[in-house]
């Protein structure tokens, strides 16, 4: 229990990160694509104003990790949105018509979950090409999972409270039914799945972006600066550990977030 | 029974009536006739399971999807258990009204009782603008005598209390200007004085020519509300008739047995009705009671016709047994 006290602190380091990530490029005169001949692979200095170093070709560390979590939050935050929004409407449709409609379209979630995920886009990037909105419906595809899950369970039981079927002998229309007696009440929940579910794309995306699947050189995003750092961390440590912090505090305070929002509005258990 | 002027319609005939579960041995609802005449009421009564709540769900075209609904319920000409779901909602709220149990669960709790009547004010007359549409709910609402109307339609349910949702409840389910009422143990969650008010306040209803359907285990409500009374056992109608001739003279062993288990305060010990000894199954079309009846015997397993008695119908082989 006191470690409950301590969850809202994450909401502060989350801010913090985010302001940071959004103003903190602006700390620094290296632009994040500029090479400095002069530093490559430059260890963590405050001299020359590199002060998470440099990589191979010299870009400044600082300005690409700060840009690079913004990528990445920007990336998690649209195809969260686009997890949700899908979800919401599928789980709300599946769970308001019941029966075989239902049925079939859980099952048709059910065969996504349990395609190979990694093939699956490794497919979709030959198919449609690397681009951003490609990364979107990626991730977006496992994100709506879930969502349309919990949407679908939670509409099954809204459904057989008296207050819907009241609503449905009042004679009131479908659409009245799902979008003022439905749909508010399950955006709770959903609210609280979204918070624990944007850090699980942010990781998503990292892992793509290590593969190659995501987020292309000279941009960056926390993934292709642990997949560099990776290569590098024999000699040059900094570049894999800088932004693996990064990477850890923010899917830690997410995750953290998520589970405070999770116990304070004690919804659907462990 | 069918007519072609709709307000002589307002009649409702179920024919044989059959709600059953997961195979044709367990029936909610055995094959029950009702009848329904405009402007009078109907209580059926009986214990918990008797089938009472699935009868009225049935009428009403609520039943849950796994139970297996045979039978007519005949609105005029129109069976209404073979209405296809797309045309169920021009019946709902607009011919049939239905009141639930409890409304504290009943009316959307994040919605507040001004919205909910003016969604359902919208669904039966959608052209209506803002301003109608607020003077229509405040005018359901004075209709049903809630006080301060005005500062209701702002509250949220649980801000009211329960005699005062089961009057918004109503006021919600006349809004469609339904000839039937349906009433799942309308009383069963408010208070001694609270169901007072109720039930007089269905009494105007019916005088004002709605048809009511009142499901109820209080025979109290049943008395109070008269005209026609069915006694509800084991998914059969065990004693039917005017509810006065009923109340005075309970034929059927089992409506004895109930109308001698009330409380009141003359009552110094309560009448216990012989409880299930065991789940009671109908064998072979026998009478329901049988199993708990003190007067049962052999001819009790063999098929009970309703047998007419004065204006009174009786499924019971020996209603002249064990009177006093």
């Amino acid at each position: 229990m006191s470690a409950l006290a301590r969850w809202p602190a994450a909401l502060w380091i989350l801010l913090l990160v985010c302001l940071w990530a959004l103003l903190g490029p602006w700390l620094s005169h290296w632009a994040p694509q500029t090479l400095d001949w002069s530093h490559l692979a430059a260890p963590p200095q405050v001299g020359q104003g590199h002060w998470f170093g440099t990589d191979r070709l010299g870009r400044d560390l600082y300005v690409r990790t700060l840009t690079g979590t913004r990528v990445s939050l920007g990336i998690a935050l649209v195809a969260g949105v686009l997890s949700v929004a899908f979800g919401t409407a599928y789980g709300v449709l599946a769970g308001f018509c019941g029966g075989r409609m239902d049925a079939w379209m859980m099952r048709l979630v059910d065969v996504v979950y349990a395609l190979p995920y990694v093939f699956f886009v490794i497919l979709l990037t030959v198919v449609a090409g690397r681009s951003a909105v490609m990364l979107f419906i990626a991730m977006a595809a496992i994100g709506w999972l879930t969502v349309a899950q919990i949407v679908r369970a939670e509409t099954r039981r809204l459904c057989q409270q008296p207050f819907i079927e009241a609503a449905r002998v009042l004679g009131l229309p479908a659409h009245t039914l799902l979008g003022r007696h439905v749909l508010p009440n399950v955006i709770a929940p959903v609210l609280v799945y979204a918070t624990l579910l944007i850090p699980q794309l942010i990781l998503l995306e990292s892992f793509l972006s290590f593969l190659g699947l995501g987020i292309q050189e000279p941009a960056a995003s926390l993934g292709n600066l642990l997949s560099q750092g990776a290569q590098e961390m024999e000699y040059a440590p900094w570049m894999l550990l800088i932004p693996s912090a990064m990477l850890v505090t923010i899917v830690l305070v997410l995750t953290a977030l998520g589970e405070w929002c999770r116990t304070r509005w004690s919804l659907y258990g462990e | 029974m069918a007519s072609e002027d709709d307000t002589q319609e307002s009649v409702v005939r179920v024919d044989n009536l059959r709600v059953a579960f997961g195979g044709a041995r367990s029936a909610a609802v055995g094959g029950v006739d009702v009848c329904l005449a405009p402007g009078r009421a109907l209580t059926i009564v009986g214990e918990s399971g008797a089938g009472k709540s699935q009868l009225a769900l049935a009428i009403a075209r609520l039943s849950p999807p796994e139970a297996t609904v045979t039978g007519r319920v005949w609105w005029g000409a129109t069976d209404l258990l073979a209405l296809p779901p797309q045309a169920l909602r021009a019946w709902r709220g607009a011919r049939i009204g239905m009141v639930f149990q409890d409304p504290s669960v009943a009316l959307a709790p994040h919605l507040s009782i001004g919205r909910q009547l003016s969604e359902v004010l919208e669904a039966h007359a959608p052209k209506m603008t803002r301003a109608e549409v607020m003077e229509q709910a405040l005018a359901c609402l004075r209709d049903v005598q809630l006080s301060e109307p005005a500062r209701r339609l702002a509250q949220y349910p649980h801000e009211l209390s329960g005699g005062m949702l089961q009057r918004v409840m109503i006021a919600m389910a006349l809004i469609g200007k339904p000839q039937l009422l349906i009433l799942d143990e309308p009383t069963s969650a408010l208070d001694a004085s609270a169901r007072q008010e109720i039930v007089s306040l269905l009494d105007r209803l019916r005088a004002r020519g709605i048809s009511l359907l009142c499901i109820t285990h209080d025979v109290g409500v049943a008395a109070h509300l008269g005209d026609d009374l069915a006694v509800m056992l084991g998914g059969q109608l065990v004693e039917t008739g005017p509810t006065a001739a009923i109340l005075s003279d309970p034929k059927h062993p089992y409506t004895r047995a109930l109308l001698a288990s009330r409380i009141t305060l003359q009552t110094p010990r309560v009448g216990v009705i012989p409880t299930l000894r065991e789940a009671a199954p109908v064998q072979g079309g026998g009478c329901v009671f049988a199993s708990r009846c003190d007067w049962a015997s052999s001819v009790c397993q063999t098929p009970v016709p309703p047998h007419s008695l004065g204006q009174v119908q009786v499924r019971c082989h020996q209603p002249w047994l064990g009177k006093s």
